[in-house]
Formats: C-alpha cells, sequence, structure tokens
C-alpha cells in the first residue's frame, strides 16, 4: 500500500492507481531509452559487443567447423626451429608456440573475458548497493566504520593485491582459507569484484544521504514500514540511474583487469584460453618480433570488446545526463 | 582550518592502521604454506623451519605477530625506518630494496604524468571551444581509442613497430642517466612514458571537454562576454581556472596511484622500478618485498588524498573546508 502512494512523490516514473484503473506515470526512463537507442554511436558499441558475446556463445560450433579444438597442438604449425607458422588458409590466425590455432583460442578467449567480466561486475554491483545503501541510510557510527573501509579499499594498489592474493591462493591446489580460495576462474572473479565495489559504495552512499530526507521516504516511515522495506522498494529505485553508469564503467574494467592477471599468468588455468595469457605467450621471449599474430589478434579483439563497452557506456551517461537534471546521474 | 587538518589527519591513522591489518591479512594469514617455510630456502629441514620461525618471531600468537608487525612499521626496526622487515629472498632489508626503485617508478610516472597532461589537456579544451567540428570528432575518437586500448597490448605492439620494424626507438630496459649520459635515459623513456600516458590523455581529454563545456553555460561566462572583453581572454581566465581546477584533484589522485599502476609498463619495458620489483617478489613468495610495497603505495595514494583536498581548497574559492 505504501508503495501506491509513495511513488507518486517519487522523482522516476512509477504506477499511479487512479479510478482503479493503472495508469503510466511518464517518467523519464522512456526518455532515456528513446535518447540511447538513437545514438549512432552507442548503437555501434551495442553491435561490437553483440558481435564478440555471440562468437563467444557459438566458439563450440565455430571449434566444430574449423576442425581444431582449443588446447589441440598441431606438429604442423611449429617449425622445424621451433617457432610457430603464420596465417594461412585452414589456420586464419596462425599458430602459437607449441601449435595451438589462435583463431580458436582467440574465440574462446572471448568466453572467459565476457564471463568473468560479467560476473564480477554483477557481484561488486551488488556489494558496493548493499554497502553504499547501509552505510547511507543508517548513518552515524555504521556509516563512519563503512566509510572507512571504503576509503582503504579505495587507496589499495589493486593490481598489485589481486596478483598477491592470486598468488598466496595458488600456492597449493588445494587452495587458501580452508580450500575457500581456489585458484581457477571462480577465484579470477572473486578477486576483481572484491576490489570493484568500493567507488559504486561511496557514490550510492552520497545519493541514499541525500534520499534519507526526501518526503517519499518520510512517508513511507510514518506508514510503518521497516528499514529493508524502505531501501527495497523507495530507495533502491532511485538509486538506479548511477548503477547502470558504473556498470558501463566497470565492465570494460573487468575486461582489462582479467587480461591483466590472466597476463601475469595469475587469472584463470593454463587451460582455459584467455587473451591476457595469449598476449603474454607473444611478449614471452620477445616472440612478437617475430610471430607478430599471436600478439595482433588476441589484442584486437580485446580492444574491439573495451571499443563496444565503451561506446555504450559515453551513450548511457549522455542519455542519463540529458534526462535527469539533477545530480542523479552524474553521482 | 587547524580542525579540519587535525580530524584528516586522525582519519589518516585510522586509514593507515586499516591497510597495515588488511595487508597482513593477506600475507600472513591467508598463505596456506608458513613464511617459514618459504624462508628457510630449497631445503627445509624441521630443525631449520623452527629456527627460522623463532628468528622472524612467527612462534609468537598470530596478535603478537600483528602488534609486532605494527610497531615495527610505525616505530622502525634495525634497518631504520619505516621498519618493512627484510626479504625473504636475498636477505637484505626490504628498505634499501625498495629505495633505488621508487626512483625509476616515480621517473616513470612523472615523465606520463607530463605527457598526458600536455596532450589530454589541450585536446580537450580546443575539443570544447571547437564542438562538433572536425577537430572535436577526431579528438573524441583518439580518446575513445586510447582509453579502450589495453596498456600491455599497446606496449608490445609500440615495441614491435618503432623498435623492431622501423627501429626509430630503442628496445627496453632503464638506462641512468648517469651512467649512459642523458641522450640514452631518454631514448628508453620515450616509449614507456607515451604509453602510459595514453590512456590517461583518452581519460583528460574526454574530462576537460566535458568541464570545459559546462563551464561555458555557466552564467559568469555569459556576464564576462557581455563586458566586451576579448573571446580570448574569456577563455584564459574565466572558462579554464574554472573548469580545470577539478582536474588538478584528479591528477593528484591518479599521479598517487601510478606508484602502484605502472606495473605493467615496467614488465613489458623491462624497467626496474617498484611494479616489477612487487610482481617478481610475489613469484618468489618473498613476502615482505611484496608487503612493503603494497604499504607504502596505499599510504602514498592516502596522503595524497589528503594533500589534494586541501589544494582544492586554495584552488577553488567556493570549496570551503570543515563545513
Amino acid at each position: 500500500m505504501s508503495a501506491g502512494i509513495t511513488s507518486v512523490l517519487a522523482p522516476r516514473g512509477g504506477t499511479l492507481e487512479l479510478g482503479g484503473t493503472l495508469t503510466q506515470q511518464r517518467g523519464t526512463w522512456r526518455e532515456t531509452r528513446w535518447l540511447f537507442r538513437h545514438d549512432r554511436f552507442a548503437m555501434t558499441g551495442l553491435a561490437l559487443v553483440a558481435l564478440i558475446a555471440v562468437l563467444a556463445i557459438v566458439a563450440p560450433l565455430i571449434a566444430l567447423l574449423v576442425g581444431h579444438t582449443p588446447n589441440q597442438t598441431f606438429d604442423a604449425m611449429v617449425t622445424a626451429q621451433g617457432l610457430p607458422r603464420g596465417p594461412s588458409a585452414s589456420f586464419l590466425f596462425g599458430g602459437d608456440q607449441v601449435g595451438r590455432d589462435v583463431f580458436v583460442r582467440t574465440i574462446y578467449g572471448a568466453r572467459t573475458s565476457l564471463t568473468v567480466a560479467l560476473t564480477a561486475a554483477v557481484v561488486s554491483t551488488i556489494l558496493g548497493l548493499l554497502i553504499g545503501m547501509v552505510a547511507g541510510y543508517y548513518g552515524g557510527f555504521v556509516d563512519v566504520v563503512l566509510s572507512r573501509i571504503i576509503d582503504v579499499f579505495l587507496a589499495l594498489p589493486i593490481l598489485l593485491f589481486a596478483i598477491s592474493i592470486s598468488t598466496v591462493a595458488s600456492v597449493t591446489t588445494a587452495g587458501a582459507l580452508g580450500g575457500l580460495l581456489k585458484p581457477g576462474i571462480g577465484l579470477v572473479t572473486a578477486v576483481i569484484a572484491f576490489f570493484s565495489w568500493p567507488y559504486l559504495a561511496r557514490i550510492v552512499r552520497g545519493q541514499v544521504i541525500a534520499l534519507r530526507e526526501r518526503e517519499f521516504v518520510q512517508a513511507a516511515q510514518v506508514l510503518g514500514a521497516g528499514d529493508a522495506r524502505i531501501m527495497w522498494h523507495e530507495v533502491l529505485p532511485n538509486v538506479i540511474s548511477p548503477v547502470l553508469v558504473y556498470l558501463t564503467l566497470i565492465v570494460p574494467s573487468n575486461v582489462l583487469f582479467e587480461a591483466a592477471l590472466s597476463y601475469f599468468g595469475l587469472g584463470v588455468p593454463e587451460s582455459t584460453p584467455s587473451w591476457g595469457q595469449m598476449l603474454a605467450d607473444a611478449t614471452a621471449n620477445s616472440l612478437f618480433t617475430y610471430a607478430w599474430w599471436m600478439m595482433l589478434f588476441p589484442g584486437l579483439f580485446l580492444f574491439i570488446t573495451m571499443l563496444g563497452f565503451n561506446l555504450i557506456g559515453d551513450g548511457v551517461r549522455d542519455a542519463f545526463d540529458k534526462t535527469s537534471g539533477s545530480a542523479a546521474a552524474t553521482g | 582550518m587547524a580542525r579540519y587538518l587535525a580530524g584528516r589527519l586522525l582519519q589518516l591513522v585510522i586509514v593507515v592502521l586499516l591497510i597495515l591489518a588488511l595487508t597482513f591479512v593477506i600475507y600472513f594469514v591467508i598463505p596456506p604454506v608458513s613464511p617459514a617455510v618459504l624462508f628457510a630456502g630449497k631445503h627445509p629441514t624441521p630443525q631449520l623451519i623452527a629456527q627460522v620461525k623463532e628468528n622472524l618471531g612467527l612462534n609468537h600468537p598470530i596478535w603478537v605477530q600483528y602488534l609486532l608487525f605494527v610497531r615495527h612499521f610505525l616505530f622502525g626496526d634495525q634497518w631504520g625506518w619505516p621498519g618493512l622487515g627484510s626479504s625473504y629472498v636475498t636477505h637484505s632489508s626490504v628498505r634499501s630494496l625498495i629505495g633505488g626503485r621508487l626512483v625509476i617508478t616515480a621517473v616513470l610516472a612523472g615523465g606520463a604524468a607530463l605527457v598526458w597532461v600536455c596532450i589530454g589537456i589541450p585536446m580537450g579544451v580546443l575539443s570544447a571551444l571547437r564542438r562538433g567540428r572536425l577537430f572535436d570528432r577526431l579528438s573524441l575518437g583518439l580518446s575513445l581509442f586510447f582509453v579502450s586500448a589495453p596498456v600491455f597490448w599497446l606496449g608490445v605492439m609500440s615495441l614491435w613497430l618503432f623498435w623492431y620494424k622501423l627501429g626509430v626507438a630503442p628496445g627496453s630496459g632503464y638506462y641512468p642517466p648517469g651512467q649512459y649520459g642523458f641522450g640514452a635515459w631518454v631514448g628508453h623513456m620515450i616509449l614507456p612514458w607515451i604509453v602510459l600516458a595514453l590512456l590517461y590523455a583518452g581519460w583528460y581529454a574526454r574530462m576537460s571537454r566535458a568541464s570545459v563545456l559546462d563551464v561555458l553555460r555557466d552564467d559568469f561566462i555569459r556576464t564576462a562576454r557581455a563586458k566586451g572583453i576579448s573571446e580570448w581572454r574569456v577563455v584564459v581566465h574565466h572558462v579554464l581556472r574554472a573548469s580545470l581546477t577539478p582536474l588538478a584533484t584528479m591528477f593528484g589522485m591518479d599521479l598517487a596511484g601510478l606508484l602502484g599502476g605502472t606495473v605493467i609498463v615496467e614488465i613489458v619495458f623491462n624497467l626496474q622500478g617498484m611494479g616489477q620489483f612487487a610482481v617478481e617478489s610475489v613469484f618468489s613468495g618473498d613476502l615482505p618485498s611484496v608487503l612493503g610495497v603494497t604499504l607504502i603505495v596505499a599510504i602514498g595514494v592516502t596522503i595524497a588524498n589528503v594533500v589534494v583536498d586541501m589544494l582544492y581548497a586554495t584552488l577553488d574559492p567556493r570549496v570551503r573546508l570543515g563545513r
């Protein structure tokens, strides 16, 4: 019941019951969507990301079509001197240092990259939202403690920390902390998520502090709604736009993070193809000076993914900037 | 002001203590293998491990170890202040190991900062003043390229192109100016500086463009124009001052963050800076060295945060401290 009354006072759209008919309040959401859809650059970005995503999904099909699996080694792709051979009709992107198909591995790399980046983004968003909302909503001592923790995380050299956690967890295959931290794709995702939530938490906290004083929140409090209910029904819908903007920033950053960890050999296990790992293979012993294809193609795919997500991000930010005059979108 | 300063300093102390706790947990509590085993070398015997545990203070309960760790850091150990212990691998003091490498990282970060400010900000400001024209489009495209290209890819590609193929740039490695002369030093630093700077140049171009566009809409710019002063004066005296102040704070934070953010460039270009040292130490299981680098960077960033806040207040009279 309280949701019906309070959402009339909420700044962004919602439904309103008038004489038994449900009326859609003319919210800014539709306008934001319209702006985004008519942004040529954003659409280009969406197309690029869609292309990479489709490739990632159909990777096994492509492997079947080409007839090479990602970890299969081909003696024909390595010269007598042990150097990889370049692109040819059946090996579009050439071979790597042990004679694997760079094309198939690059396509499979898209799977790793997108899985890790998106999962980590979702986890860190939930973490950041929860911590930011609790700090902002309760204020006082809770806020002081959480804010200092956020400060600490923001000051940490993230890459160094991620590298060390991955290393200490990889000393034995059983992992650390009684098997809680085990090397593999899950650890990489967890490490990335663990270090990327503070930024969002800080933004959400700021927003919630302002929202706490708004009429619709006070109305809900007067009506006797509990803290959890207010946070979920009244506060959360109003911090969605900064969260979306944050997501568009964090996804490309996670893509890069995974690639960097794998570049140091601390990302996904050896058997899972990853762009960062492939680039590290190309860098090892300056192999790239000869086998340029080993560096060019995985790097290009990484670049296209980053470009796509960045274009989408610009579009989302522009659309929100134009539809909301307040600080809601800029944080 | 004094009260604000005291408050910030107290916060600083709390944050430093938290950082110490977190690093301690990561390096001494999480690892499944006792550091003593790593320290004892390739052929550890139970007696040797027991001896090492005794020497490193690892036989104390964990909270005593933590207090010792904090005391050494805050008040120094037998190698001086700040007490960072000794390396498990070379057995020399971490303080002295980090010292020389800090210089290389600082040179790399400082040079890159100069490059990105000189490229990024003029690009963004001109872009905003020529909004929608060819230059604006070109610069937007270029900055998008800069922020999307991964540093390790850009580094390897530029080495391949400019060093291996074209031969216009020297290869990787650090050549101290005192030993090899100024020319060789700059020559070997140019590629790392540019590669590290491009990402930031892209961000700064976009930020300064947005910031200038924002200020151009402000009332005081209309007033300035209405007074009849030249457009050049309006831009230099009014627009730039107001729009670049937020960038100054960003610059301080980014520069401090680079202490730990140069890792990839140092490795690609084989520069013996702090980042490379940390990564090498990670792989050799040299916990005190990694810990030392992590602590120094984290505390550096925290201090920069405070300094930047104060700087912001002096640069921008609209901001009041201790509200």
